[in-house]
């Protein structure tokens, strides 16, 4: 989770962040 | 550790560096609008890795840097009183106003104290039911949900010695009003990834379509920034604007539904004062009628008269006119141990930034 002055904020989405490393990697061409 | 040694990964760092190197053909302006954003450029050694032709600018995204003197003056003149305990974040402390601190009252022998959240400061006001506790509220969207559950919270409990002296800002009409400046050619904006978990892409849209300037809402590690300059730059060499999220994995469209209803039921917008951006419509937040009890403007003090030190730019450097090396004050008189302006005491200002990391 985020959290800012003692509050979470928001959950992070695992889904959204491998698919943006996934992006990136095709991006850059590395396997 | 998911979510950070994935976006620190050197072989795609490396692949985006050169993948930015191959599409930038012309100068460009890009304003990393939050401090974090300009830490973080600076602590993984991007912007030396860029081309040259990439200029980072950075923006009024720091809240400690944005107070103006006036509301320390007023936080000093609270702390005075012998029936207030002042409570704060920690960077505030050392914000100079006009002739104190809160750190040099605190030395004096003022109640003052530092807290990590604004709930700390109601459980504050449940020990010391005969002080009033004055909680000195900065900051933008991604800390005014927790002012908001606070003030919520005390009401419920119907605590009559918590007040809050209220400094909090709003990012999007700050944006417009430096676009309207135009005191700075910005090409792009790097938006606060924390600021938009909260408020979502909608209150941006501007940027692009009444702008023409694309902007995009980034994450705090190498991976997200070089990621949202590759976006940047692939939008301005197509004469392309759009408002994109990089940092999917914690913005969504529509922000935080929830953090924004209750921003809703306590906050209204409200004209504010910002350092270097003068008065601004509508980037503020005033409480609504049922919590105007608990607005610290409400408890008599004399502030002294407004003094602003004449060598200090952070004016200046927090709409991007200037860098921190172009102050006379930079390094010579204004130290961290010893700052002359705010924004070299936030850990997230350009001054401070600029002071650690560049020789």
């Amino acid at each position: 989770v985020l959290i800012h002055a003692g509050f979470a904020i928001q959950q992070l989405d695992q889904e959204e962040a491998e698919e943006t490393i996934q992006l990136l990697k095709q991006l850059v061409e590395i396997r | 550790v998911k979510f950070v040694d994935e976006f620190r990964n050197r072989d795609i760092a490396g692949g985006l560096i050169r993948r930015i190197f191959e599409i930038s053909t012309r100068p460009v302006n890009l304003m990393e609008v939050c401090g974090t954003h300009t830490v973080s450029f600076f602590r993984h050694g991007i912007r030396g890795m860029l081309p040259e032709n990439i200029r980072l600018l950075s923006g009024p995204g720091c809240p400690v840097c944005v107070t103006p003197n006036r509301d320390i003056d007023h936080a000093v003149a609270l702390s005075r009183r012998k029936d207030v305990i002042v409570a704060t974040f920690g960077d505030m402390m050392r914000v100079p106003g006009s002739t104190s601190s809160l750190q040099k009252e605190k030395a004096e022998g003022r109640a003052v104290q530092v807290v990590y959240s604004p709930l700390q400061a109601l459980r504050l006001a449940r020990e010391n039911p005969e002080k009033k506790v004055v909680f000195l509220a900065i900051g933008f969207e991604t800390t005014s949900p927790a002012v908001a559950m606070t003030l919520l919270q005390a009401h419920r409990e119907g605590a009559r010695n918590l007040y809050f002296l209220n400094s909090q800002k709003r990012v999007p009409p700050a944006l417009r009003a430096l676009l309207q400046s135009e005191k700075v050619g910005v090409d792009g904006f790097i938006l606060p990834g924390h600021v938009c978990t909260i408020l979502g892409r909608e209150p941006f849209q501007f940027i692009s379509g009444e702008f023409g300037r694309p902007a995009v809402i980034a994450g705090f590690e190498p991976l997200d920034l070089l990621q949202a300059v590759w976006m940047l730059v692939s939008r301005i060499e197509s004469n392309e604007a759009f408002v994109e999220i990089q940092y999917t994995r914690a913005v969504r469209n529509e922000g935080n539904p929830v953090a924004l209803d209750k921003m809703e039921e306590v906050f209204r917008p409200d004209g504010a004062l910002w350092r270097g951006l003068g008065w601004i419509p509508g980037s503020g937040c005033r409480f609504m009628e049922p919590f105007d009890a608990m607005d610290a403007g409400r408890i008599e003090v004399d502030i002294e008269p407004l003094r602003e030190h004449p060598g200090c730019l952070c004016g200046e450097i927090l709409q991007a006119v200037r860098t921190p090396p172009e102050c006379p004050l930079f390094r010579s008189v204004c130290r961290p141990e010893q700052p002359v302006g705010p924004c070299m005491v936030s850990i997230e200002g350009a001054c401070s930034t600029y002071y650690k990391y560049q020789c």
